[in-house]
């Protein structure tokens, strides 16, 4: 157990220092000066070399680079060069905001997901497995900003039933948040949920078909034990896969999610700095979301050796 | 079921959905000033959907309630002698009141904190200051406060508007409501000057003890008091309960809600969660149309879509290339395509209703016949490339999309390269690559300094040239009197020599200034500026 914990956390620790290159590389790569867009357009070359400095933008970019990382490992992700808030205030700040949406948007797919799978893998080939995989391909198919315009348009503007932009803490207050985070998180799920279902279909098509489902249909275990207790609990792994990409895949839409249903999350934090060119900003929100991936993989690993005993690590390798 | 009107709104919701893919580029985002507020004038003023035009048909203002506004941009920085951003005003105006304000349809100076000016010699500007007033911090407003505000404009290190200021010598306090600022040249663009991010006051008290800051707490003597700011999500402010005009504002505040994506600020106007959307893209004018809550006022403004020819080399050193490439694009389809009509052909670098706007400047038929002769003249008669750059925003792009099926009849391609303004500035700018860069003019309250920046060799936003002769005298005659009917005509001489004569820019649209508000909203005026002002808004019950 020791010794898969240190090693969990040694790649942990790589995987960070990885991103972190890639990271700051790829912001060395992007074309545009902030020191141009903090000046303003009256700016004389003067000013903007004045500020190229005070910036650090002038330093070896290994320089720059390890004065970055060395802040990064003491909590400090340093901060914007636009507004000269600290980076990880904005993080802390729209973070739960994109993971309230994320995580709904989840559940959704889950309670959909799953359910729907199972039924089309029951009756495969039947009417309704069609339907489900109609609705799964649609799922997939569907560009995810459109489907939140078209719900939006539905449910706030034309019906009035639900408010069409902005966001209310689970915390704060649990009715308002559920309304207005209902269309974000069906918008995220409906894709997610085409996902789960597929492969929830297809691991349990196999499952249903394999020796010890016909051994315990023999036997004369009820169907729903069968389909429910065994079968499903072996689909599960494939599905907890699919689950890990769906998170990340997630995190990553939200950014157009937020966009449309204006809420200040992540996403938009981060696509407001990259048209800024804020530097800072970009890297210490793309190093949260990095970290975010990993962490989410790292709990994948732990639910994995949960669903199937064969996969625990030895005591003594 | 659904209402007939639901329905049209669903429909006209869907279409306008489908055209959302192109908005997403957004273009109102980047700090700098051309950049982001590109574009624009028209020259009609009407409302749609609603009841009348907005002011004096809407009756007795009342008192109470908060204005939700959708501001379309970041607010980066509250101080208005450091940020760049022409995105921030909206909010700057609610704090700080300027020295000078602008009368809202001509741009003519009126009488702000300053109730009256003159030029006892062409070297020296007074102002009479309005007594009684104080900031929102208590201290008074008075002549040396007005000195303490010119000269941090001058020598704060970071000051974005030293270059505004740069005719000014020195400023004497004469007594406590009068102040005399001495002037290094003449210069008649001042008292405008001083209609914007110049002339808003900041309370030296608390600008000496908060430092840097001081954007994040400003104090002026504006309608209404700072109250709190989250980076790119609000920024409120309440009334000032001292202000200044008696019995206003007539808001309790004002909430600005930053949504940068205008299909999401046009759900939020629609679904009644904002009263004021600050500017609306034409494509949404259709929704807004379909709904009786909805007030739309269009109105010119001095934005402009515009290219900056690079006259420091080839092509464009030579008159004939640049005079055929503006007989090569027709304004009046462009205007239809980006703006729906809305907006104003340009020819010159003021829209019709501004008072210095030069009338006897043409504007370029579109005539391709006669570009391919100038160009074959100028020794190109098989026609030629013109590199582009072109910002990245969702109107200049249409724009020149629209450009390059025009050109190519006159036998000039365009070959065009989209970037943003942060990469394309220094690249057109500083390391001469291409030969035009497409990006909008937002527009200067005074419009020596329009012409200074786009005209003068010297200029921070060209790079050195050969003037026409006699450019520079014709720019100092610009502001070497305040009296404004010369003024007029040093104008209209200017725009001769440079625009009809040397043809020395490529001036396309003026972009027509929409805002969409509530039924509920009332008194609100849009300026030919292009910045509103929602000051003197009240709300009805």
């Amino acid at each position: 157990m020791f010794h898969t914990i240190r090693k969990r956390l040694f790649e942990f620790v790589m995987t960070m220092v990885v991103a972190s290159i890639v990271v700051f590389s790829l912001m060395q790569l992007v074309p545009g000066d902030p020191a141009t867009i903090v000046a303003g357009e009256t700016a004389t070359p003067e000013r903007i070399e004045e500020i190229r400095e005070e910036l650090g933008l002038n330093d070896p970019v290994y320089v720059q680079y390890f004065r970055w990382t060395g802040d990064v490992v003491q909590g400090d992700l340093g901060r914007s060069s636009i507004n000269e808030q600290p980076v990880l205030d904005a993080v802390l700040r729209t973070l739960p905001r994109t993971i309230q949406v994320v995580v709904a948007g989840l559940l959704i797919a889950i309670a959909l997901g799953v359910p729907l799978g199972v039924l089309a893998a029951v009756k495969n080939n039947s009417p309704t497995d069609g339907i489900i995989r109609v609705l799964s391909t649609a799922g997939l198919a569907i560009p995810s900003f459109w489907l939140g315009l078209m719900l939006l348009s539905f449910f706030a503007l034309t019906l009035d039933w639900l408010p069409a932009t902005g966001f209310v803490s689970v915390f704060d207050d649990p009715v308002e948040a559920f309304k207005f985070t209902i269309l974000p998180a069906l918008t995220i799920g409906f894709s997610a949920m085409a996902a789960i279902s597929r492969q929830t279909r297809s691991a349990m098509i196999e499952a249903l078909r394999s020796d010890f489902v016909r051994t315990q249909r023999a036997m004369g275990v009820a169907e729903h034990s069968v389909v429910f207790r065994h079968a499903l609990k072996n689909a599960s792994i494939p599905l907890a896969t699919v689950l890990g990409l769906d998170v990340n895949r997630a995190i990553g839409g939200a950014v157009v999610i937020e966009s449309v249903f204006g809420i200040a999350g992540l996403g938009s934090v981060m696509v407001d700095a990259t048209q800024q060119r804020d530097f800072p900003v970009v890297q210490g929100v793309i190093l949260c979301v990095a970290a975010m991936v990993v962490v989410t993989n790292l709990l994948l690993d732990v639910t994995y050796t949960i669903l199937d005993p064969r996969m625990k690590t030895p005591a003594t390798a | 079921m659904l209402s007939n009107k639901s329905k049209r709104r669903f429909v006209a919701s869907m279409l306008a959905s489908i055209l959302v893919v192109a908005a997403c580029g957004s273009d109102e985002t980047s700090s700098s000033g051309s950049s982001a507020s590109t574009t624009g004038g028209p020259s009609s003023e009407s409302t749609t959907g609603g009841s009348a035009t907005a002011t004096a048909a809407d009756g007795e203002p009342q008192q109470g309630g908060i204005l939700r506004v959708v501001q379309p941009s970041n607010v980066a920085n509250l101080d208005p002698h450091i940020g760049v951003a022409g995105t921030e005003h909206y909010v700057l105006y609610t704090i700080f009141d300027r020295l000078i304000e602008f009368e809202p349809k001509t741009l003519t100076p009126e009488p702000g904190l300053a109730t009256s000016w003159s030029y006892p010699d062409p070297m020296t500007l007074e102002m009479r200051l309005e007594e009684g007033v104080t900031f929102h911090d208590g201290t008074p407003f008075d002549a040396a406060a007005v000195k303490y505000n010119i000269e941090r404009g001058l020598n704060h290190p970071d000051s974005s508007i030293k270059s505004d200021l740069a005719s000014i010598d020195s400023v004497e306090v004469v007594d406590d409501y009068t102040v005399r600022v001495l002037l290094n040249r003449p210069d008649s663009a001042l008292p405008l000057t001083f209609s914007d991010r110049a002339g808003m006051m900041v309370s030296p008290t608390a600008a000496e003890e908060l430092g840097d800051e001081f954007t994040r707490n400003p104090v002026g003597t504006g309608p209404f008091v700072f109250e709190s700011a989250v980076p790119n999500e609000n920024v409120t402010v309440r009334r000032f309960d001292n202000y200044r005009k008696e019995g206003q504002p007539y808001l309790d505040g004002v909430d600005f809600s930053i949504i940068t994506e205008s299909r999401t600020a046009a759900n939020a106007l629609l679904s009644g969660q904002q009263d004021f959307l600050i500017q609306t893209d034409v494509a949404d004018l259709d929704q807004f149309e379909s709904s009786d809550d909805i007030e739309t006022v269009i109105s010119p403004s001095l934005a402009l879509n515009r290219c900056s020819l690079a006259l420091d080399r080839d092509p464009f050193s030579n008159l004939l290339v640049r005079e055929a490439i503006n007989y090569a694009i027709d304004r009046d389809a462009i205007n239809q395509v980006v703006y729906g009509g809305l907006g104003e052909p340009a020819a010159a670098l003021l829209p019709s209703a501004h008072w210095a706007y030069p009338a006897d400047i043409p504007i370029y038929p579109y005539d391709p016949e006669n570009a391919k002769e100038l160009l074959a003249e100028a020794g190109y008669p098989d026609g030629i490339t013109i590199e582009t750059f072109v910002v990245a925003s969702e109107r200049d792009r249409k724009m020149v999309e629209v450009m390059q099926a025009q050109t190519s009849k006159a036998g000039v391609t365009l070959d065009v390269q989209v970037l943003d303004h942060a990469e394309a500035l220094p690249a057109f700018r500083e390391r001469g690559e291409r030969d035009m860069y497409c990006v909008g003019w937002s527009g200067r309250p005074d419009p020596y300094q329009t012409y200074a920046a786009l005209f003068s060799s010297d200029s921070a936003y060209a790079n050195p040239y050969d003037e026409p002769a006699g450019l520079a005298d014709l720019l100092a005659a610009t502001i070497a009197t305040d009296d404004q009917d010369a003024r007029v005509g040093a104008f209209a001489e200017l725009s001769q020599l440079a625009i009809a004569e040397n043809h020395l820019n490529l001036n396309v649209v003026f972009r027509p200034g929409i805002q969409a508000f509530t039924s509920s909203v009332k008194g609100y005026t849009p300026n030919l500026y292009g910045k509103p002002i929602v000051n003197e808004i009240w709300l009805e019950e």
